[in-house]
């Protein structure tokens, strides 16, 4: 009796031992920095870090997530929530299921018929001509008015200000003869959606698509203030110099992108 | 019996085709190499292969290998490197490459942790590469106890194009992808390593997107990297930063150019090169090449085939031949390709450039052999053929 119960004991714990090591799990690909999993709250994610099935993981506005399965699926995640193992595995990024034949005989006619036009080839390179300053850009904002400044130029005295929903594609394109331009919150084109660009240009219809535009994304306070935990011990230092919450502020925003 | 007879003749003009084809082959070939203001065509040809239209345009992506991780060393120290491959061997990974030479000798200091670093794991594999005259290894100081190490040649016969590499060489020695597929386990026993004797085609699967890639800083301020585990890692140079593709140092022309054809920039790093090969040794997904005899054998066939076609299209109208040969030309081209691309897609390389150019020389032959038929017969020389 005595050895069978020994003989249980051990045949459940093998098992128990093979599930546990069995268990699947997701493979980080890419993150943005800041996301946390309920297994290791104090930890951010970063690249080759496991998430396995009991983790719950979460993500803020703006954040991106990439995730590889064994078998080498990719899963990728940019909308703001908290999500368990089995969320994360619904988000998969579906393959291309079109057959050679298809592509082929697509590739054939395209280059037939020239579809995908000619190439354009500069011989020069882009320096210094972005008049933009505030917010910069990859910036996170926080605010019920957004301020756009831009460096002025003596020989002009007339600005064009675009502002694109990256979501939507939408633009807007306004006139200007200042250096700043404010726009709020309730704004339609700021309505839908969080990941903008926004360009300034002296001509009034510039070829948009040879432009660097310099994005910024919306977020809301909660995430803002997630955001400044990490700098906590540099802000603690620049308290200790006599900086202001003011001051302390605009320089998060100046040199990291984290705008209030 | 007139009509079995001229039958029978058709066949046998297509025959005698397909011979004036192959001569007139034979001198334009032989006009090309020895006539050097040509040269250039030559080499333009040379880095040219229709089945890199599958690589560059048309395979699907696969999916991300997450048992292959590579390690960008940008333009880290030996003090960094010993760090990260410390970090990386503390997560047991079935082998760890160095796709790095380390010629001389620098600070005292940094250059004993990283031999002793090396030293410290039986699973590590170093890298060196034979010239012409030598073979240049890591200074003598980082000489592991351990033998794994493997050449990084990725010498090509006749093209800058990394189609193919030499698993291992006269002397016995493993090319640096073939010994990591060694050491973790990938390949088995002596039988099979003399298997990859000679040139072997590579079976890429993607470029540096398609493998889970860190820096050395990533590792260093992680300080773990828990998809090391079991996994492969090589350690190489990836661009400053990753993927730069402005960044050529260690880049190669692969079939996974987007331009493959014509003027173009490298676009794989080596060490993803080495991944690549890695990759196929892990899924056993390897290429089988068309011998070169099977390859002529199938040219002189289709030749033939492609004569005896046109000249019974002749034989039936002129006119319809001369309408519809470009029509046709355009068509079996069109339908070589596809063939080709359908057996790559198979993991069989079949080169049908040769069998391409004979059966549509064939086509454009078969005017300029009526020509020479009919004064033949005219002259009384030779009278066994269909053309009058």
């Amino acid at each position: 009796m005595e050895t069978y119960r020994n003989t249980l004991i051990v045949v459940f714990i093998a098992l128990s031992i093979h599930w546990v090591s069995a268990q699947e799990t997701l493979c980080v690909f890419k993150t943005s920095p800041n996301i946390f999993r309920s297994s290791s709250p104090a930890k951010a994610l970063g690249k080759g870090a496991l998430i396995q099935t009991a983790d719950v993981v979460t993500l803020k506005t703006g954040d991106m997530l990439s995730l590889i399965d064994k078998n080498g699926s990719l899963y990728k995640i940019e909308t703001s929530g908290k999500y368990t193992y089995k969320q994360l595995t619904d988000h998969k990024v579906e393959e291309d299921k079109s057959s050679l034949t298809s592509k082929y005989f697509k590739y054939l006619w395209e280059e037939m018929t020239h579809a995908s036009g000619s190439e354009t080839i500069i011989g020069g390179v882009f320096r210094g001509e972005n008049l933009m300053k505030f917010p910069i850009d990859s910036a996170l904002v926080v605010s019920s008015k957004i301020k756009f400044t831009w460096e002025t130029d003596s020989a002009f005295d007339t600005y064009y200000f675009f502002l694109r929903n990256v979501e939507t594609q939408e633009l807007l394109k306004l006139e200007t003869n200042g250096s700043e331009l404010g726009l709020f919150k309730g704004n339609p084109i700021l309505d839908q959606g969080t990941l903008f660009e926004w360009y300034v240009d002296t001509e009034a219809f510039p070829n948009l698509d040879n432009k660097t535009f310099s994005s910024f994304t919306l977020i809301d306070r909660a995430t803002y203030e997630s955001k400044k935990e990490p700098f906590r011990p540099f802000i603690n230092d620049l308290k200790a110099t006599g900086l202001s919450e003011q001051e302390i502020e605009l320089i998060l925003c100046e040199a990291y992108g984290l705008c209030k | 019996m007139r009509n079995r007879l001229k039958f029978g003749l058709i066949w046998l003009d297509a025959v005698w085709c397909t011979l004036f084809t192959l001569i007139i082959a034979g001198l334009f070939y032989l006009l090309f190499v020895n006539i050097t203001f040509l040269d250039p065509f030559e080499k333009a040809f040379e880095d040219f292969s229709f089945t890199d239209l599958y690589y560059s345009k048309l395979k699907s992506k696969e999916g991300i290998s997450p048992n292959i991780v590579l390690v960008n060393v940008e333009h880290e120290d030996r003090f960094a490197i010993a760090q990260a491959i410390a970090i990386i061997s503390r997560e047991n990974p079935k082998a760890i490459g160095l796709d790095l030479l380390f010629k001389d000798l620098k600070i005292p200091f940094t250059d004993s942790i990283l031999k002793a670093e090396i030293n410290k794991h039986h699973n590590l594999v170093t890298a060196y590469y034979h010239t012409d005259s030598a073979t240049v290894r890591n200074h003598s100081f980082f000489k592991s106890e351990n033998k794994n190490s493997g050449y990084i040649n990725f010498d090509q016969e006749e093209s800058n194009v990394i189609r193919d590499f030499e698993g291992v060489d006269k002397e016995g020695n493993l090319a640096f992808a073939v010994q990591l597929a060694k050491v973790s386990g990938f390949v088995g026993n002596a039988k099979k390593l003399s298997m990859l004797e000679g040139r072997i085609p590579i079976n890429y699967t993607g470029n540096n997107q398609q493998f889970l890639t860190v820096t050395i800083s990533e590792l260093i301020d992680q300080q773990e990297f828990s998809a090391a585990k079991e996994a492969v890692v090589i350690f190489g140079y990836l661009g400053t930063p990753t993927g730069n593709i402005n960044d050529i140092e260690d880049k190669h022309f692969t079939p996974l150019n987007p331009k493959f054809a014509g003027r173009s920039v490298p676009d794989m790093y080596g060490v993803v090169i080495h991944a690549n090969i890695l990759k196929m040794f892990m899924n056993k997904n390897f290429i089988t090449k068309t011998p070169k005899s099977v390859v002529w054998i199938l040219a002189v066939l289709f030749c033939y085939f492609s004569c005896l076609i046109s000249l019974k299209l002749e034989q039936k109208s002129e006119f319809l031949f001369d309408l519809l040969k470009k029509l046709l030309v355009f068509i079996v081209a069109v339908l070589f390709l596809y063939m080709a691309l359908l057996l790559i897609k198979s993991n069989i390389h079949l080169d049908v450039s040769v069998i391409l150019i004979l059966t549509l020389l064939g086509v454009e032959m078969v005017e300029f052999y009526i020509y020479l038929m009919r004064y033949l017969k005219s002259n009384g020389i030779w009278k066994h053929t269909v053309i009058h």
